[in-house]
């Protein structure tokens, strides 16, 4: 029976492994401008989205220290500003970047007809 | 006529050379990587619109090697004996489930089966990545595609899994498995530490990838957080898993023995360790750039090196391969990647500078260095440890062994620093710490470990565990003494310090759950403790989910101190006769044979009481200890123990010897306190780990509000899945003593005084076949003639260092367990320590330097700052003008949410 059950899965793999080889060949087809098989290249919002996130947790980690007295009010206050700074030239950047849709984003939510 | 068309057609072996198509399926293997290769490469070269075909052609990779693994395992359960691999390890008796633990039982083998667990992880981590790091996914492709490529390489020139047999006619039957790998744990043990070592592949490769880019910031790390974590708990569990085979399998009672293949394993823990603490800086705060990097590195090459350690055969281990041509493989695969990493960090140094500076030493980044610092000495001792004898061969022509007492001895002061800086680390704040918390964070927890210590100092000894015990010196020198001192004081030290790192723990519970609890019922919507402290978990997973593995690590310390108290007896009894250990009483009852198709069997049946007085015993249960003898290896008898497990002793019954003819048996139990609290604690850091791992609530709800279902719940399921594994597999013990077991030291060893114990453990087994055996834990007949000839020596009044020396000038200088501290052989633990103590220094002066440049920074920023009123809802941000503006508003909200 065992036998049986890993030439199953052989036969299962080696379809598998033709079926991604027809497939990568044929991706190999598509134009360099094709962008319906090119991936978005949303590199750079996902960085600030990214660094958005790690502000955002450090700036929970040092309430959380200040709420069991483990820093001094004076670090705290300097820090958080600080922290808090960074994470709005971020928001703001991450803003920025949507800029350029947002009259069409007003277009058609004015076309939204009120419930 | 078509019925037998029909059978021959089932039977695939006529049809299809497996052979033959197997070599061919891995030539295939190798035509894909180098495609799916120089896709991803060309695809992070400026031509992302590949980066579908090279994932694609990455993926057919991965099944391809899948196939031929599984005809591989099809060739096992046909008996293909044409096949070398298949006619070395296994016979037409083996079982099935052997038949699937052959795969990794051999050379061959075992590389198609790294490769396979590989392409695991790459597949997992394709359909993980899909539209994310879309800048880091080319070079993370092309890097395991060169990983695979290397092993597939190492397949085709040196070690094909599928072979044929060198003679021209197909044995009848094969050699079988060695009996010492048909055993349950061999199921489960080698799967999940090469799981644990193959991961590493994971985030090297995203470390790779973010050098190709130039990409450093924490994009990389974010990318690996949770793989560094599976990866960690696998390689955690596998050494686990191994140190429990080696307790309940192996037969010589302990679950350690510091063997170069252990090592390997654990040094490549230790660097992940340290890396698992540094990446958190990075992440916060945008430091230790360089250092991180470093570390994923050294780590990836440490899994490399300990699989060169164990295939090449260069240094002698009981769990070792065969020795073989393919260490110059590693070698070479190694120079690729030190040139490579160190190429690599060098050109990208410039963009690795930190945005931030540590601020002061008094601070969770600086305990954190300073726990990378304990963790990379450890690491670099075990090295030097583990290669002294290529080291001694190279300088003195010839290989000196270093035993496990060594490693005991060195290891103990160094593991005490660890675990007390893991409670250490979580009462510092991030940045910077105040004295004044300092004080008060610190004095309740110290007095706890203070009052413990000195508790079982003064109170251990009434209840058998004394806080000091006496240590024998293994070196007749000062630095033998101090070690003897510090091993002395481990039970107290240890306790101390597990009091110390558990009171923190709950010190840090017991402040969020309150803060929590005083903030819920400001707001107004007031939270119980129970549940205060489920979402304090529930917000914080990484952190709660670290701490909850700190208490698992010290439930593993408490363990360990347990070996201090081992207590031991051996008696040869007849049916009926009893023996007394500790407070126990053992009854021999009967011996019993049995046979099955594979092996021959010989039981000791014993029944276990407590007390030691005829007058108030009661029965616990009965124990069976065995000697196995198989079939095929003959001359390889095995020895089972038996245990009886409890929270607080394990009954620990080895066979020695049985005499069919008299029924006299010669038993050994040990009473072996604590060991349970090792298991235990592993079961606290798998659930520590997952709890830190596991993706929220609102992160799977969130995932799953978008297109794609299935693959969302699938990472919830699978990290439930894998815990349920992981879980199983430390639950099964009882399941385990009910399979067929084997021991790797066939035979037990009597020990009778304290001088025979340090005798045996300092001196090799020098029959030439035992590797690295010391005479306490070898039972070849070698070892046992050699035993014999000590004890009557010692009777006629030798000393044990007279001994030493004469079996020294007798076998040579590798032939003791505990190199001379002189010479050579002192830089043994001079150079790491001294090793140590300079990066300390630099790590201090590096501390002080960046403190001090921030006291200058603060001076002169002090004038402009504005410090705030302490209101948490206060900013104080000094670059705000009065009204807080749209961003602080969504800043807040985002933050509350």
């Amino acid at each position: 029976m065992l036998p049986w059950f890993f030439i199953v899965l052989i036969v299962v793999m080696w379809v598998l492994a033709l079926y991604f080889t027809a497939r990568s060949f044929r991706a190999l087809g598509a134009h360099p401008t094709d962008q319906s098989n090119t991936p978005r290249q949303d590199v750079a919002r996902a960085d600030l989205l990214l660094r958005k996130q790690a502000l955002l947790e450090a700036l929970h980690d040092l309430d959380r220290d200040m709420e069991e007295n483990k820093l001094d009010p004076k670090d705290h206050a300097e820090e958080r500003a600080r922290l808090r700074e960074e994470t709005k030239q971020i928001m703001r950047a991450l803003d920025a970047q949507l800029a350029p849709y947002q009259p069409e984003v007003d277009r058609l939510l004015t076309q939204v007809p009120e419930s | 006529m078509s019925v037998a068309l029909f059978s021959a057609f089932l039977n695939v072996s006529s049809w299809v050379d497996v052979p033959t198509l197997g070599t061919w399926t891995l030539c295939g293997v190798l035509v894909l990587t180098a495609h799916a290769f120089s896709l991803s490469v060309m695809a992070g070269r400026g031509r992302p619109h590949l980066l579908t075909s090279a994932r694609l052609a990455t993926l057919a990779t991965c099944a391809l090697v899948a196939v031929a693994l599984f005809l591989l395992a099809y060739a096992f359960q046909t008996h293909d004996f044409r096949i070398r691999y298949v006619a070395r390890y296994s016979d037409r008796s083996m079982p099935w489930y052997y038949l699937v633990t052959s795969l990794w039982g051999g050379q061959d083998g075992s590389l198609l089966w790294w490769s396979f667990l590989l392409c695991g992880w790459t597949t997992a981590c394709v359909l993980w990545m899909r539209n994310r790091f879309l800048a880091l996914q080319p070079w993370v492709l092309a890097t395991l595609m060169a990983i695979l490529a290397f092993f597939v390489i190492l397949m085709l020139w040196s070690a094909n899994p599928f072979a044929l047999s060198w003679s021209a006619e197909v044995p009848a039957d094969g050699d079988g498995l060695n009996p010492l790998l048909q055993n349950y744990w061999m199921t489960i043990h080698p799967p999940t530490l090469y799981m644990g070592f193959i991961g590493w592949s994971i985030p090297f490769a995203f470390a790779m990838a973010a050098l190709f880019t130039g990409r450093l910031h924490e994009e990389w790390l974010h990318a690996c957080r949770r793989w560094v974590l599976a990866v960690w708990l696998f390689l955690s569990c596998g050494l686990l898993l191994g140190a429990l085979w080696s307790y309940e399998e192996l037969g010589w009672g302990g679950y350690w023995a510091w063997d170069p293949v252990e090592n390997a394993s654990f040094m490549p823990w230790l660097v992940g360790t340290a890396f698992l603490h540094s990446m958190m800086v990075q992440e916060r705060y945008a430091m230790l750039k360089v250092w991180n990097l470093f570390l994923i590195c050294l780590t990836f090459f440490m899994t490399i090196f300990g699989t060169f350690l164990t295939r090449a055969g260069l240094i002698s281990s009981v769990h070792s391969f065969a020795k073989s041509d393919i260490g110059v493989y590693f070698v070479g695969f190694m120079a690729v990647i030190i040139v490579a990493c160190m190429a690599l960090i060098l050109w990208r140094l410039p963009k690795l500078k930190s945005d931030n500076r540590i601020e002061s030493m008094v601070s969770r980044e600086f305990a954190f260095l300073l726990n990378n610092w304990i963790l990379l000495a450890m690491m670099g001792f075990v090295l030097i440890l583990t290669t002294f004898p290529l080291i001694t061969e190279f300088f003195q022509g010839e290989q000196v062994t270093v035993g496990p007492p060594v490693y005991n001895r060195w290891m103990v002061p160094f593991g005490i620093v660890l675990l007390v800086l893991s409670g250490i680390g979580p009462l510092m704040a991030w940045r910077r710490a105040t004295q004044s918390h300092l004080l008060r964070a610190f004095l309740k927890p110290s007095l706890m470990g203070l009052g413990v210590g000195l508790l079982h100092f003064f109170a251990g000894p009434t209840v058998g565990l004394p806080g000091w015990v006496a240590s024998s010196s293994i070196y007749e020198t000062a630095t033998g003494d101090v070690l003897a001192a510090i091993a002395s004081a481990f039970p107290m030290m240890c306790t101390a310090g597990c009091a110390f790192v558990l009171a923190t723990i709950f010190q840090e519970f017991w402040r969020g759950i309150r803060a929590r609890v005083r903030n819920t019922a400001t707001r107004g919507q007031p939270e119980s403790l129970p549940t205060a402290m489920v979402r304090l978990i529930g917000k914080s997973r990484r952190r709660y989910g670290g701490y909850i593995v700190h208490v698992g690590i010290v439930c593993m310390y408490l363990g360990f101190t347990g070996a201090a108290y081992d207590i031991e007896n051996e008696a040869a009894l007849l049916p009926g006769e009893t023996m007394n250990v500790a407070d126990y009483t053992i009854r021999y009852d009967r011996p019993r044979m049995a046979t099955d198709g594979a092996k021959h069997m010989a039981f000791a049946d014993l029944t276990l009481l407590k007390g030691a007085a005829p007058s108030s015993l009661r029965t616990l249960g009965t124990l069976a200890p065995a000697k196995f003898v198989y079939r095929t290896h003959p001359d390889m008898p095995t020895t089972e123990v038996d245990i009886r497990s409890r929270l607080f002793d394990d009954v620990y019954a080895i066979l020695s010897t049985i005499d069919p003819k008299t029924r006299r048996a010669t038993i050994r139990v040990v009473v072996r306190p604590l060991v349970m609290w090792i298991w235990l604690g592993g079961l606290i850091l798998i659930l520590g780990t997952v709890i830190a791992m596991s993706p929220t609530v609102q992160e799977v709800l969130a995932r799953n509000s978008k297109r794609a279902p299935p693959r969302n719940m699938s990472a919830a399921k699978g990290v439930a899945a894998s815990t349920i594994i992981l879980f199983a597999a430390f639950l099964s013990p009882a399941l385990a003593r009910a399979q067929d077991t084997s021991s790797l030291h066939a035979g037990s060893v009597s020990v009778h005084t304290e001088d025979e114990r340090v005798l045996f453990e300092r001196t090799l087994c020098m029959c030439g076949d035992c590797a690295r055996l010391t005479l306490a834990t070898c039972g070849c007949s070698w070892a046992e003639d050699k035993r014999q000839h000590l004890r009557q020596a010692m009777a006629r009044g030798s000393s044990v260092q007279e001994l030493l020396k004469q079996y020294r000038e007798e076998h040579g200088v590798g032939s003791l367990s505990v190199p001379s501290d002189e010479g050579l052989s002192r830089a043994l633990w001079a150079a790491p320590i001294g090793g140590g103590i300079l990066a300390l220094g630099g790590l201090l002066w590096v501390g002080r330097r960046w403190t001090r440049r921030r006291k200058a920074s603060d001076a002169t920023s002090e004038s402009s700052f504005t410090p705030a009123t302490g209101d948490p809802g206060d900013t104080g941000d000094p670059s705000d003008t009065g009204d807080p503006d749209a961003y602080d508003q969504q800043l807040d909200r985002e933050l509350e949410g």
